[in-house]
């Protein structure tokens, strides 16, 4: 009996060593706009590729598996909108053509595809399995290896850095079928968001590398970042 | 310059003024942009619908320019657009000034998930790149001439968003708007469906006097790099004419010919490599195009008119040979195969390569478009338009290429 006592005792101890790999998934999602009820943010990206800069501002407002992008500079790119309704994508540009059909891969800026955007509910693409620990920067991560649920997610495995104390993912490394290194990201968690009372940490800078050409850099920065409903129609294809 | 286009240059000017104003009222979101362009023609010198460029009379080169601004207001229930646009032609023909509106629309949300929308707009839909039978009121989708805007109709319509999968939508087009063909009055009702992966729509159109059409489009997003799409019209055929032979003073006289149902279908998929750039692929079937005994029936009316030894060609005969020229917006066989290679990214340097062919007369037309920034708001841009195929050949028949390089500026 007193084994038993013992045994439940050391329970919730096991299982603090020992994180749930899904949990801890779904739980760092948040801090990337996964799961809350409706999020609206400027993402400023600056993309260096072959010794060229480009830079675009778009504003971002999703809920659920939605999001609508709309490039608000430069000049020649205003008014510019990616609608992306789960997996189906859009783009369109003023008054010239009808919305296209794109696919999660393609570009938005740099090495940033819309996927990269798009992709805040890595609980729901992807089955986490835990590899271990590793300490990131003096920080104590755990280590996620993430399978893709389905075949049309945007990247069919991740290997993901999970904070322990704060959890919030650190680092991601993105990686194609044949197992080959695609990207590279770091996050950066300086900004904010008030969700039922609490104050949580919310993503301020996503840094995308290029696996093959490491100096294929595209920075995208969070700011002004608001939870908040959307107007349903704003998240539909509109004609 | 005629009374007419001066009018029009002082209404212009007055179009210029509000919208200046306009852009710097409070609340109020504008983009404006100034393109300015030369094209150069290169005239087929056989053609048979256009002998010795005495039907189409095209210039071998032209000046155009037109200022774009566009114009926005909204709040929580109720969105205004208005596009006015003011353009300069200048060619061997003369000068044309024009103004006008080419989209101007209120929409009202009364309630979530409910809208209703009411002037002139471009109510363009569906995945195809090439053709768009799914569309009942724009038989293009405007991405030949991306240069181009495509023209805006008068529409009355109400949206009603049933849940988070389904909407549906009625659609009455109650004029021609700034759009100089097709039909002035055409009513629909489009149901929407927008699944995790896949989207549609379907659409029942009526046009007055005629019998309704079926229409339809669909995509699925396969995996993270693959679209497959398709879009489809079960109508009865436009309506067109029948080439006869010794009758009127021509010798040449048409009758109107018979009008079967038809299926129009567009199958169509695209690729996204690593690199970024997408590959699209399309096959159109356009069932309610002419078949070779017909197309070969109007080739020898065209070639009995243009042998005849009219100098100049009589206005008749001018008249009957400009029909075949501009044929109407959609493609006139039965089998279509169209490529296009592109690379959409925020880069300065982008591109698209286009190839449609006729499979049913071998003729084609490819389209290099390039486009460099220069610096945030300024771009030059160039299309290259090249066509191929026989005299009697649908894109062979009279412009051999087109070449156009502009300059866009993008002023706020």
């Amino acid at each position: 009996m007193k084994k038993l006592l013992l045994i439940l005792a050391l329970l919730p101890i096991f299982a603090q060593a020992a994180p749930d790999a899904e949990t801890l998934l779904q739980e760092s999602d948040r801090a990337r706009g996964g799961h809350l009820p409706g999020l609206a943010w400027t993402i400023d990206i600056v993309s260096q590729e072959g010794g060229q800069t480009e830079s675009h501002t778009l504003f971002a407002q999703a809920s659920g598996s939605n999001t609508r992008v709309e490039y608000t500079a430069p000049q020649k790119s205003r008014g510019q909108i990616v609608l992306m309704l789960g997996r189906n994508m859009w783009f369109s540009r003023p008054g010239l053509q009808k919305p296209v059909p794109i696919s999660p891969r393609q570009r938005l800026s740099g090495q940033a595809s819309n996927g990269d955007i798009a992709a805040t509910d890595y609980s729901g693409d992807y089955a986490a399995q835990l590899l271990g620990e590793e300490q990131l920067d003096g920080e104590a991560c755990a280590v996620l290896a993430l399978t893709a649920r389905a075949k049309n997610v945007t990247y069919e495995r991740l290997k993901y850095w999970v904070s322990l104390n704060r959890k919030v993912g650190v680092k991601a490394e993105f990686y194609t079928v044949s197992g080959k290194l695609l990207k590279t990201a770091r996050f950066d968690y300086g900004s904010q968001i008030q969700l039922e009372g609490k104050r949580l940490p919310f993503v301020s800078r996503m840094t995308i590398a290029d696996a093959l050409n490491p100096g294929n850099v595209t920075t995208l920065s969070y700011s002004g970042v608001t939870v908040k409903k959307l107007n349903a129609a704003l998240l539909a294809l509109a004609q | 310059m005629t009374l007419h286009s001066g009018l029009r240059s002082s209404a212009g000017v007055l179009l210029c003024l509000l919208v200046m104003i306009g852009a710097q009222a409070e609340g109020l979101e504008s983009r404006s942009e100034l393109q300015f362009w030369r094209a150069d023609y290169l005239i087929r010198t056989d053609s048979v619908v256009n002998p010795a460029n005495q039907v189409a009379h095209q210039p071998d080169h032209g000046w155009s320019g037109e200022w774009r601004p566009d114009l926005a207001w909204s709040d929580e229930a109720w969105r205004a657009q208005l596009k006015p646009r003011v353009s300069i032609d200048r060619s061997a023909q003369g000068e044309t000034r024009d103004a006008w509106l080419n989209e101007g629309w209120l929409r009202w949300r009364p309630q979530d998930g409910v809208s209703l929308q009411a002037g002139r707009e471009a109510l363009l839909w569906g995945p195809s790149m090439f053709w768009n039978p799914s569309n009942p009121f724009y038989a293009q989708s405007g991405k030949a001439n991306p240069q181009r805007e495509v023209a805006g109709k008068d529409f009355a319509r109400a949206r009603w968003q049933l849940d988070g999968e389904w909407a549906l939508s009625a659609i009455s087009q109650v004029g021609r708007g700034h759009a100089e063909s097709g039909p002035a009055h055409v009513h629909a009702l489009k149901l929407d469906w927008t699944g995790a992966e896949a989207s549609s729509a379907m659409i029942a159109a009526l046009q007055p006097g005629e019998t309704p059409e079926l229409r339809g489009w669909a995509q699925w997003t396969a995996n993270d790099a693959l679209l497959v799409y398709g879009e489809a019209a079960w109508l009865r055929r436009s309506a067109w004419r029948i080439p006869v032979e010794n009758c009127g003073s021509t010798g040449w006289c048409t009758s109107d010919g018979v009008r079967p149902r038809a299926l129009d279908a567009v199958l169509g998929t695209a690729y996204t490599f690593e690199s970024g750039r997408t590959l699209n692929v399309e096959y159109f079937r356009h069932g309610s195009g002419l078949s070779d005994a017909e197309a070969a029936r109007q080739n020898a009316m065209a070639a009995a008119l243009s042998s005849q030894p009219f100098c100049p060609y009589s206005v008749l005969v001018r008249s009957q040979l400009a029909g075949f020229l501009n044929p109407g917006p959609s493609p006139q066989r039965r089998h279509y195969l169209a490529l296009q290679l592109n690379e959409a990214s925020g880069k300065a340097f982008g591109w698209t390569l286009r190839y449609a062919r006729n499979l049913d007369d071998q003729s084609g037309e490819g389209v290099v478009q390039l486009k460099y920034d220069l610096g945030d708001q300024v771009q030059v841009w160039s299309n290259l338009m090249v066509r191929h195929g026989t005299s009697q050949s649908e894109y062979g028949r009279w412009l051999r290429s087109q070449a156009m390089i502009g300059l866009a500026w993008f002023m706020w």
